[in-house]
């Protein structure tokens, strides 16, 4: 599968801190990273050139959205998809007690914290189960 | 009705502060809640609690079921105060200064004029001994700030609409919001907040029957003050009201790129509306007026139009896309 990795340019508590371990297990897969700053028109193009892009709760759901773009893997730990997400993704929250409680405030005096955000294994899973069920489409066809 | 009432203060511990207090305490309809907000310096603020007759004031509040709360304010003019006073989440809000005392009436009678269509209901201030009203003046036009207010002199009859209230009114809370940019002298302020009522279609009136007391002793809020904030605070009002009587949309962004996008998304931007963003390629090719930030700064106050404050003083929890519809179906009323 050609897998499109969008870590996000700015690190803050919403940055998925597994990227290396993901990476790493996606290894068989056709990668490419999304990384510094590009025109919108080219993140469009890299997301119109992968069959599923993974990303983290950044303006990268919005634009797919905005452009009704294809879906992707958001990892999302202390925000809440029911607020900012999309459910024409695949919103991979590890679980709801870890989302901040004033979902509103700055970012940038949010502490890091690694518990929250779904393991690389649950990321690969899903990988997975969309590759089969593209599989599954193509024998109905 | 949830109905607040509140003081803005400062200077005035000794001398007008404890009877305009004793006076809200005393109203024949008990208002919900209760908040002094001190604006006194750091140098100058006491402790109420230290204070014999205010321990007073506080034991009578406990005594008629009347929440209070004394608010250490933050020093930027009476304005920060009235807006936190304004999202706190009543109906209604009330406040008179602290060298005024109301009768015992004076909320009673406001409230009987505020019906839904009215968005703020001022009283009588009368400094005594009042004079009559002067023939010919009728009532506050919000281009003739020349005339004196027809809240400072004695007259009778039915309530009369007016174009603004600059002194002392029961207002509808979290509809429009107090110019934060104003200099703390906040100089047209109330004039500001009052007609941004009328421009969203709400009546204003001025009640004979409410009637205040002003003593207009030392201190206050404007002691201390430079000149020129009258002079800053008087530019923002004309551009403001310049802007605000041409009736033009503006929107304002001042979020990162996603929030532009989701923006987008909830809203409908007409055509010739003013957009203030920080991503102006976002908007390439619509029929709008792309301003800066800063621009926006000098028409408008921005505060209002920051969807994640809105958003955190409701506890939201639907999607932020709705929250920018609600937001600006509020706005643009």
């Amino acid at each position: 599968m050609k897998i499109l990795a969008i870590p996000g340019n700015v690190h803050t508590a919403k940055s998925y801190p597994h990227w290396v371990q993901l990476l790493e297990l996606l290894k068989e897969h056709e990668i490419r990273k999304i990384e510094g700053i590009l025109p919108l028109q080219q993140v469009i193009d890299q997301i119109n050139w992968c069959d599923v892009w993974i990303g983290i709760d950044s303006f990268i759901p919005h634009l797919v959205a905005y452009h009704k773009l294809k879906r992707g893997i958001v990892i999302w730990g202390k925000s809440d998809p029911l607020i900012f997400g999309y459910p024409t993704n695949i919103n991979l929250l590890k679980d709801r007690r870890y989302l901040k409680p004033n979902q509103f405030k700055w970012w940038k005096d949010e502490p890091d914290d690694l518990d929250v955000f779904v393991a690389p294994e649950i990321i690969v899973q899903e990988i997975e189960r969309i590759k089969e069920d593209e599989h599954g489409m193509v024998a109905a066809q | 009705m949830k109905i607040l009432t509140y003081i803005c203060t400062r200077g005035r511990y000794d001398s007008t502060l404890p009877m305009a207090m004793l006076s809200l305490i005393n109203q024949t309809r008990r208002p919900d809640k209760l908040i002094v907000f001190d604006d006194n310096t750091d140098q100058d603020k006491r402790d109420p609690r230290q204070m014999e007759h205010y321990m007073y004031l506080f034991k009578l509040m406990e005594q008629k079921g009347i929440p209070w709360e004394w608010v250490w304010a933050k020093k930027l003019g009476a304005h920060h105060s009235h807006e936190m006073a304004n999202t706190a989440g009543f109906d209604l809000a009330w406040f008179i200064d602290d060298d005024c005392v109301a009768e015992p009436t004076c909320l009673e009678m406001l409230l009987k004029e505020m019906h839904p269509n009215v968005g703020a209901v001022g009283g009588l201030i009368l400094q005594p001994p009042a004079a009559p009203l002067p023939s010919g003046l009728e009532n506050n036009k919000i281009h003739r700030l020349d005339l004196p207010n027809i809240q400072w002199f004695v007259w009778d009859g039915p309530s009369r609409p007016v174009e603004h209230i600059y002194s002392q009114f029961l207002y509808r809370c979290d509809i429009v919001h107090h110019d934060l940019r104003l200099s703390s002298v906040v100089f047209r302020g109330e004039t500001m907040f009052t007609h941004s009522l009328l421009l969203k279609g709400y009546q204003l009136l001025v009640t004979p029957k409410a009637v205040t007391w002003h003593f207009q002793t030392s201190g206050g809020v404007h002691s201390g003050q430079k000149q020129e904030n009258w002079a800053h605070d008087e530019a923002i009002f004309r551009e403001w009201l310049a802007f605000a009587e041409k009736g033009r949309k503006i929107f304002v962004f001042n979020g990162g790129l996603g929030d532009h996008l989701m923006a987008l998304q909830a809203l409908e931007i007409p055509k010739g509306a003013i957009v203030s963003c920080c991503y102006p390629d976002v908007f390439k090719g619509m029929d709008v007026e792309v301003i800066s930030i800063a621009a926006a700064e000098r028409i408008v106050d921005i505060n209002p139009y920051d969807v994640y404050a809105w958003a955190g003083r409701r506890q939201w929890t639907g999607h932020l896309i709705d929250a920018y519809k609600a937001l600006y179906a509020e706005l643009h009323r």
